[in-house]
């Protein structure tokens, strides 16, 4: 039986289309060459937060919370489901100023949220260093095992008759005929391109480049951190455009193992561990939080956001027919839910519950 | 003699011994607990294999095999 | 937290076992400067590790003569990461130097069966090494298997301080078991023979540990033949896997899971070399010709060499010969079942394991591979159980504290071409 659609890239993006097209009954082939979630969703953090950089990143954000929230009930404990909240550190006065603007922000957007001054940030997580100003605190963010969750949500869609072809690789997309590396070509009703980072190889034009990022993880020490807590700095890295930049960033993990990040640079695909960026990621992190230093660093490794000028993801019927989920940066995890879900609207000409445009670049949102 | 503590135990040792040899010597083949809950012990002697980690002076997940016994340090393994 | 010590040689040796030490003391005797660095409290790896901290007497001999050298031993150090080229980042310093000689040994291979991950189960080497640091053994009974020339050295040395040893059972058979000791015999190695003459009638070819049992820890152990045995420890390896990870690091070309060299022990990389284990499982005599190459030529020096390689040429037949002898039988390959761990630090059963499709779908799915041993114990476990090739390295190449990672990172060394 031929499927309706195919889906090129077996990430998490992917695989949430496949997830709410089967919703829809619509089965589709999932193209994946390496691993399931092996690409940029392996160098996750697994972080579902709400983000308030613009109106259309917040709608998207709690959007695609929302919907992780409604399916989180049905996710086995390989995903480590866990609402950790998300706290965001000022280190001074000024910083303080914009922790004010983001509770404004949020209290009217009704996503609750929760001022720490100094005090309070101390006793809510004591291994981070004195000084620190205050913080604002979003209960409701969550940490999740990114891969087990690609992997959950492929799986309900292959239940429902979609396919997996693992192993293999697209290399053309001609309206809509996929050809792949073995030779062979596979039709459908349409294509997905999820390629994350090697989207524009598939699709031209598309404004998608890779912007590597380091991530270290440590062994077990459970309770040592207890939310994930990020420098307001890291918007000014992630939403910045310059070529290297890192921001504190530090995850507990249900094995109570700590995760920290974070750095960006555009370097192209570069596997190297840059030793001068992960020094300086680490000396940021133990400026926030000195006592990381008493642990063992048992792994590093490297991934590739892919990254788009308008820092929004590509969620769009290209003009060659082919649609886009591609270029979320480093919120892939987040709006992954929601980008299979615009997907599924778009396919099924349903009208969306947030306003799809701002991903289309008919609106001059991908420059 | 040198004398060590172990989970409590005062326990003597010979100059040079292990940690892990000491502890072993005590009797206790529990030195951690894995992620999965089992009691583990050391296997490779040689410091590769991570499975020996307790607890010496306060500091966690020491390979005993790899630290010396001395007078007055203060043990704690999961046994 | 420590502060960055920086020290400039010019050859770093990292291992003290018999290769590094004569790597270390070739070089000196050329005039350089050199460094060597181990992760034991004293010097002599595995094989020659000290007893009670007092070093083998021949160990002893070369560290006094290095000493005398003004050669530098690092004890208790690690190195981490080598970050460029002339560079290394240690647990505690940074290192700049001309040419590096990698002597990092081997460690032994763990093939999973039922009850492998009970406290009492350990590695041969690893029962002996932890005997050597103290662990006393005098009456308890001693389970020694597995295969590889290792089990007769350590069953004799357990029976010497006073355990009551069984075995050693050698998976392999009568036929292939007779080969390794004509070889041994014809490598001159009769003194070897002799000295193990009461030990080696005991071995019992054809026969391997089919479950060890117990609750919280060892009790016994049924072989494969039915027999059940009461012990208080089962001393078990399947043989030597060479500790590649920082020629694997650097880019070095492997043969299989080896270091490839030359006949002056150079690898594919400029101004690094490898010695000992890593380039073929041959012994301390292997080690310590290759370790005299290697020492005189990252000095500066290719005079007279040429029997020292002839030497090192037979030493690497003989390594070879051993592999095949040795041998791993399917059965063995066989033994783990469903909720058998072959992952120690994350508790990855071999059912887990067996529905994945890749080992990078295995990690990323159930992290095997991913606990603090790095793959070192589970790695050539799957290799051998799945087929599964070896992974990429990064740094840290051990567990160290955060500030380690990218350290040293403004030293600019100066590196000349040999």
């Amino acid at each position: 039986m031929s499927p309706d659609g195919i889906i090129i890239g077996g990430g998490i993006v992917g695989c949430a289309c496949a997830y709410y097209l089967a919703q829809e009954g619509i089965t589709t082939t999932i193209i994946e060459p390496g691993a399931i979630g092996g690409g940029a969703t392996a160098a996750g953090m697994g972080h579902v937060v709400v983000m308030d950089d613009s109106e259309a990143q917040f709608a998207l954000t709690r959007y695609s919370q929302d919907l992780w929230d409604a399916v989180y009930p049905s996710l086995p404990a390989a995903c480590e489901v866990r609402k950790t909240g998300t706290l965001w550190v000022a280190a001074d006065e000024e910083e303080y100023s914009h922790v004010a603007l983001k509770s404004a922000f949020y209290a009217e957007r009704g996503v609750p949220t929760e001022s720490l001054d100094e005090q309070n940030l101390a006793e809510a997580e004591p291994n981070l260093s004195e000084g620190l100003r205050g913080a604002l605190l979003v209960p409701n963010d969550s940490v999740i095992y990114p891969m087990a969750a690609a992997r959950w949500l492929l799986d309900q869609a292959l239940q429902s008759g979609s396919t997996l072809r693992q192993g293999e690789a697209a290399t053309r997309i001609d309206g809509q005929t996929v050809s792949l590396r073995s030779g062979e070509s596979i039709q459908a009703q349409f294509v997905i391109n999820a390629a994350g980072g090697h989207a524009p190889a598939l699709t031209a034009g598309c404004p998608i480049e890779p912007r590597k990022g380091h991530l270290i993880i440590t062994d077990r020490h459970p309770g040592f951190v207890n939310r994930q807590i990020i420098e307001l700095g890291y918007l000014k890295s992630a939403h910045g455009m310059s070529t290297e930049s890192v921001a504190f960033n530090v995850q507990p993990r249900a094995t109570g193992q700590l995760l920290i990040g974070s750095s960006r640079q555009f370097v192209g695909w570069n596997p190297e561990i840059d030793r001068n960026l992960v020094a300086k990621m680490v000396a940021r992190a133990l400026e926030y939080m000195p006592t990381l230093d008493n642990l063992s660093a048992i792994r590093t490794w490297v991934g590739y956001r892919a990254a788009t000028a308008s820092k929004l993801p590509i969620i769009e019927q290209w003009q060659d027919g082919t649609y886009v989920a591609a270029g979320h940066e480093g919120l892939g995890i987040t709006t992954c839910m929601a980008t299979g879900r615009l997907i599924a609207d778009m396919i099924t000409g349903k009208p969306s519950a947030i306003d799809r445009s701002a991903f289309g670049a008919a609106q001059g949102a991908h420059a | 003699m040198p004398k060590l503590l172990i989970n409590g135990q005062p326990c003597e040792f010979k100059e040079g011994t292990t940690v892990a040899a000491a502890i072993l010597n005590a009797g206790i083949t529990h030195f951690r607990t894995s992620a999965a809950g089992q009691p583990r012990g050391p296997i490779c002697g040689m410091g590769i294999c991570y499975e020996c980690r307790v607890t010496i002076d306060e500091v966690p997940h020491l390979r005993a095999c790899m630290f010396l016994c001395a007078d007055g340090m203060i043990v704690k393994a999961d046994g | 937290m420590s502060v960055d010590q920086q020290t400039k040689c010019d050859v770093l040796v990292v291992g003290a076992g018999h290769a590094g030490l004569a790597a270390a003391l070739a070089a000196a005797k050329q005039g350089a400067r050199v460094t060597v660095v181990d992760d034991n409290p004293a010097p002599g790896g595995q094989i020659s590790r000290a007893k009670l901290g007092k070093p083998e007497r021949s160990i002893q001999d070369v560290a006094n003569q290095l000493v005398n050298f003004g050669v530098e031993i690092r004890l208790g150090d690690t190195v981490v990461d080598l970050p460029a080229q002339g560079q290394a980042i240690t647990a505690k310093s940074c290192i700049v130097y001309r040419s590096l000689i990698l002597a990092t040994g081997s460690r032994e291979l763990f093939l999973p069966f039922p009850g492998c991950s009970l406290p009492g189960v350990m590695g041969a080497g690893g029962l002996q090494a932890l005997v050597k640091s103290g662990l006393e053994i005098a009456k308890k009974q001693i389970v020694v298997a597995g295969s590889g020339p290792l089990l007769l050295p350590v069953a004799h040395f357990l029976a010497q301080c006073g355990a009551q040893v069984h075995g050693p059972y050698e998976q392999i058979g009568y036929k292939r078991l007779s080969r390794f000791a004509l070889t041994v015999a014809l490598k001159g190695q009769v003194g070897e023979l002799i000295k193990y003459s009461r030990t080696f009638p005991k071995y019992k070819p054809k026969t391997w540990v089919a479950q060890a049992r117990g609750t919280t820890k060892l009790h016994s152990v049924e072989l494969s033949n039915g027999k059940v045995i009461d012990c208080d420890y089962l001393a078990s390896s399947y043989g030597l896997v060479p500790n590649n990870e920082l020629a694997r690091l650097l880019g070095c070309e492997l043969r299989g899971a080896f270091v490839q060299v030359d006949e002056f022990q150079r690898t594919s990389v400029a101004n690094v070399f490898c010695v000992g284990e890593p380039t073929g499982i041959g012994g301390y005599e292997k080690g310590r010709a290759e370790g005299a190459i290697a020492g005189k030529v990252a000095a500066g020096s290719k005079a007279d060499l040429r029997p020292l390689v002839k030497s090192v040429t037979s030493h690497q037949l003989f390594a070879t010969g051993m592999e095949r002898t040795f041998e791993i039988r399917a059965e063995v390959l066989a033994l783990a079942q469903d909720d058998t761990i072959v992952c120690r630090c994350e508790d990855v059963t071999y059912g887990r394991l067996k529905q994945q499709p890749t080992l990078r779908d295995a990690k990323l799915q159930t992290r095997c591979g991913m606990g603090p041993c790095q793959g070192r114990v589970c790695g050539p476990a799957m290799q051998m159980c799945f087929g599964w090739p070896l992974d990429t390295v990064r740094p840290p190449i051990v567990p160290v504290a955060l500030s380690r990672l990218g350290a040293c990172a403004s030293q600019q060394p100066d590196v000349t071409e040999i």
